[in-house]
């Protein structure tokens, strides 16, 4: 039998349904990061890579999927507000190979909680940060596909700069994220203004 | 026997011809480190030695002797003891010669062993192993000590056999014994053999007979049973008094581990506790938002201006198209709505629910408010069927502002907990803190624990951790078998007193029977001899027991003299079940001492020996020296001056060699007490090596002997 089962195809009129989120559609996509941290980043703090066993425990790996590093990845440039174009070479770039939609979800790994919510902030964040003509998007003027691309790219952009300055840490030390403290000193650092904003309102209240 | 006189002829350092002439008192043989004390006594025990070992040994020539010899010289190795014993003079004397030959080699040669006899001016040679007879080779074992560790002799496995039957008459119970039962065996056969005559009483002299039978048997049985009881019961006190030394390290060992493994539950559970994955908690607890508090702002004033905007040119949108009613519909209701207002859903929600959702008020249907809202969304339905009813084109084709609108209401909501992640993060890695603290306060007092640890097991003389451990288990179950043991000999012996009493009257009964028949004499004959057998097994044991409380009663005596002013006990001297015996201390509360110092171990064992040796010479068949080397050296100098003044009020011949009474002068040079030494009553003999010498060459090396007193 040479006939594909019907179900393997998308339903592409469910697809393009007119009142889909703009979320769903983002879903979809897969962001794309430069290859040569697959090698540098990836694989040297998750599993991404090594199929879908889940032993991370075993491999001593801090981090499960490969979207985990890419989540820290955006943070990192979201908060330092920096952000670098992927390379515009189409054979230096690869998409991480899991859509956004899955990011998050319950995992196979031990002692793991699943954080799909943390996608709606993801995506709050790059509507923050991408420059899009919205009226022009409800008026029906640009697609969807286009304003979602152009979101994707803020978060390939946020995520390319993140990667760096991951890279740049392993390089000066190859365990520098076994720590468990490394990457929640590097994001508190990043976020010190607020920490400072704590602070004050611990201390006691001035009597004058 | 008394030792007159000792000569040692080139025997090791004792250079060409040394005599020692003894007192029948205390002989003091004084000398420091290497001068030849050791020596001296070990001459005495190749002497001794009648079994033919160790004739010519090359080791025990003078080597300064042997150096100085020409090829082919000879000269001898000798020693030998002049003694009185049962009032005849008597030589013992052992020696080989010892050549050199061309080569340098020493050869030795013409071993000889005499015992000489001196009768008046007649001389009878005789071969030195008959010494045996003046002083058996047991006998030996009471008589000469090498150093303190020596002197507990009563251990010796057959020391108290020995003892018994040197100083008691118990031995000779033993030919009576003998007679007594082959006089039973016939007297029996006799009266068995005139009761078979006795018809009248067949029955009964048939029954009791049985009785009899059965009686023995179970007396032997419970005999037997006594004595495995016995055995047990001493061998469980044997391996508790082993372990008694023990005991306190393995208690202590015990509590050290119970810490421990305390300590390290604690560890363990303090670990436990430390929750620290915090690259986890970043992405499972979304602490990585700790910083989007900015991003919202952002956001929010995003939405907003898109709000405004989006109805800003929608409206411009309906003016511009010209239509009236659209343009009025605009100005009342859409102008009027606020702009974050989302739309005809939720202001429905809210009319259902009687509820301002944006200020939080209740809105009660009927109320002003209430009122307000619904007129609001029916102005507001109109505008748009009136749009509709138009037919103008919707402006926008889309709603996805809308969309991403809603986010950010509930975005505000969730802002709070946002901003609370910092401290969640501060109070988490607070927490943990404390919990290292905890962990490593715990960790300094497992190094404590395990230190101590270290100490008990270092100094339990060589047990195992796992040896200590099963001691203390040990000690309980083998009190326990022990106790149990020794309760099961008191019954077997009130039984055993039962049968006996069963038997007697049996055998009483039997011997009744035949009165006035012609077995009557036959069947008295028999009883009255199995009586006397008992007697005589009943005074062997009494004589025993009256020569062990003699013995104990003369240690302690001596006990009492040797430690004047110190404490010491009570000695108490028993014969185990298994026939040795044991001699040891006791404190007034009847509690057995078990590790008295060595000075104390020292005073009560020679207090025995003492014992033993004025019981013997009580006795006046065989009174012997006692021969010491270095018996004192775990003495104070207070109590050596004791000591030494006891043994020379005993009326005993003593010989110690020791280097007591020496004492170090200024230029390291050994010098004599003589201050002490005088005060010494008995013969004392200084033994120095000669001076110059080369310590390095043993050939340089000479003992000479001075009489000092």
């Amino acid at each position: 039998m040479c006939i594909m089962a019907e179900n393997t195809f998308n339903d592409i009129e469910d697809l393009v349904k007119k009142d889909e989120k703009l979320i769903d559609i983002w879903g979809r996509r897969n962001p794309r990061f430069e290859k040569h941290y697959e090698q540098s980043v990836l694989r040297v703090i998750s599993d991404y890579g090594v199929g879908a066993s889940g032993n991370m425990g075993a491999k001593g790996k801090i981090l499960g999927a490969g979207y985990e590093p890419y989540i820290m990845a955006f943070f990192i440039g979201l908060y330092s507000d920096k952000k670098i174009p992927l390379s515009e070479e189409s054979d230096e770039v690869k998409g991480l190979g899991q859509p956004l939609q899955y990011w998050g979800n319950l995992d196979s790994k031990k002692n793991r909680k699943a954080y799909p919510n943390l996608r709606s902030y993801i995506f709050i964040a790059l509507v923050a940060k991408t420059e899009i003509d919205w009226i022009a998007l409800d008026k029906g003027d640009i697609e969807p596909a286009t304003v979602v691309t152009a979101l994707v790219k803020t978060m390939e952009e946020y995520a390319n700069y993140g990667f760096s300055v991951m890279e740049e840490k392993l390089k000066e030390d190859k365990g520098y994220f076994f720590s468990n403290r490394a990457f929640l000193d590097m994001f508190l650092q990043l976020t010190d203004k607020t920490a400072k904003d704590i602070e004050q309102e611990d201390s006691p209240e001035s009597i004058d | 026997m008394i030792i007159k006189k000792i000569e040692l002829q080139n025997f090791r350092s004792y250079y060409r011809d040394n005599t020692f002439d003894l007192t029948d008192r205390l002989n003091l043989i004084i000398g420091s480190n290497g001068d030849g004390k050791t020596t001296f006594y070990e001459a005495i025990y190749w002497l001794f030695r009648t079994d033919g070992t160790n004739k010519m040994d090359t080791k025990l020539i003078s080597k300064k002797r042997s150096e100085e010899l020409m090829p082919s010289e000879s000269d001898d190795v000798r020693v030998a003891m002049s003694y009185e014993h049962k009032g005849k003079l008597k030589t013992l004397e052992k020696s080989f010669r010892f050549t050199k030959s061309f080569d340098g080699e020493i050869g030795t040669s013409n071993y000889t062993f005499s015992l000489v006899e001196t009768n008046g001016i007649e001389r009878i040679v005789k071969d030195g192993v008959l010494f045996d007879k003046d002083l058996s080779p047991e006998m030996r074992k009471f008589i000469m000590f090498k150093g303190e560790t020596d002197l507990d002799v009563l251990q010796n496995t057959n020391a108290m056999k020995l003892l018994i039957d040197s100083f008691s008459d118990v031995r000779d119970f033993d030919a009576y014994f003998d007679f007594m039962q082959y006089a039973l065996d016939l007297a029996e056969k006799a009266r068995d053999n005139a009761q078979k005559l006795d018809r009248k009483n067949a029955d009964k002299i048939k029954q009791l007979k049985r009785t009899i039978e059965q009686e023995k048997g179970l007396l032997s049985d419970i005999d037997r049973e006594i004595k495995d009881k016995e055995n047990e019961a001493v061998n469980f006190e044997g391996l508790l008094k082993n372990i008694e030394k023990s005991q306190e390290a393995s208690k202590l060992l015990i509590a050290v581990n119970r810490r421990i493994e305390n300590f390290q539950n604690k560890r363990i559970e303090a670990i436990s506790r430390i929750k620290e994955e915090y690259t986890k908690y970043l992405l499972d607890d979304m602490w990585i938002l700790m910083g989007f508090g900015d991003v919202a702002d952002e956001y929010a004033t995003k939405i907003n201006f898109l709000m405004h905007e989006r109805r800003r040119q929608e409206n411009q949108y309906l003016v511009t198209a010209g239509v009236e009613k659209a343009i009025k519909a605009a100005e009342r209701g859409f102008t009027s709505l606020p702009a974050h207002i989302p739309g005809q859903k939720i202001m429905e929600d809210m009319l259902k629910q009687e509820k301002c959702f944006f200020c939080g008020q209740d809105a009660k249907k009927g109320s002003d408010a209430w009122s307000f809202m619904h007129d609001r969304l029916e102005e507001y339905k109109a505008s748009l069927e009136g749009n509709a009813n138009e037919g103008i084109d919707p402006y926008y084709s889309n709603n996805y502002i809308d969309e991403i609108q809603k986010r950010d209401t509930i975005l505000n909501d969730n802002l709070a907990d946002i901003t609370k992640i910092r401290r969640v993060i501060k109070e988490s890695i607070n927490f943990n803190n404390r919990l290292h603290d905890d962990v490593k306060k715990i960790e300094a007092n497992l190094e404590i624990e395990f230190e101590r640890k270290k100490r008990i097991l270092a100094q339990t003389d060589g047990l195992t951790e796992e040896q200590l451990l099963a001691n203390y288990e040990n000690i309980s179950n083998w009190m326990d078998k022990k106790n149990r043991a020794e309760n099961r000999i008191d019954m077997l012996k009130r039984q055993r007193e039962q049968h006996r009493a069963n038997l007697e009257e049996a055998q009483l009964a039997l011997s009744k029977t035949s009165e006035g028949t012609a077995a009557a004499m036959y069947a008295r004959t028999a009883l009255i001899i199995q009586q006397i057998a008992n007697a005589f097994s009943n005074a062997k044991e009494e004589n025993k027991k009256r020569l062990l409380s003699a013995i104990e009663d003369k240690s302690n005596e001596f006990m009492e003299k040797l430690n004047t002013n110190d404490f010491k006990g009570t000695i108490r001297i028993i014969e185990k079940q298994n026939g040795q015996g044991e001699a040891f201390l006791m404190n007034n509360d009847s509690v057995r001492i078990f590790n008295p110092n060595t000075a104390l171990k020292t005073t009560y064992l020679m207090s025995v020996l003492f014992a033993i040796g004025k019981l013997s010479s009580e006795r006046d068949n065989t009174v012997l020296p006692l021969i010491f080397d270095a018996p004192t050296s775990s003495f104070t100098d207070a109590k050596e001056n004791e000591f030494f003044n006891v043994i020379s009020k005993l009326e005993k011949q003593v010989i110690i060699v020791t280097k007591s009474f020496l004492r170090d002068g200024n230029n390291g040079e050994v010098i004599l007490d003589s201050n002490r030494v005088n005060k010494i009553n008995g013969c004392v003999y200084q033994i120095e090596k000669k001076r110059p010498f080369d310590d390095k060459k043993l050939g340089t090396i000479q003992t000479v002997i001075s009489r000092i007193k």
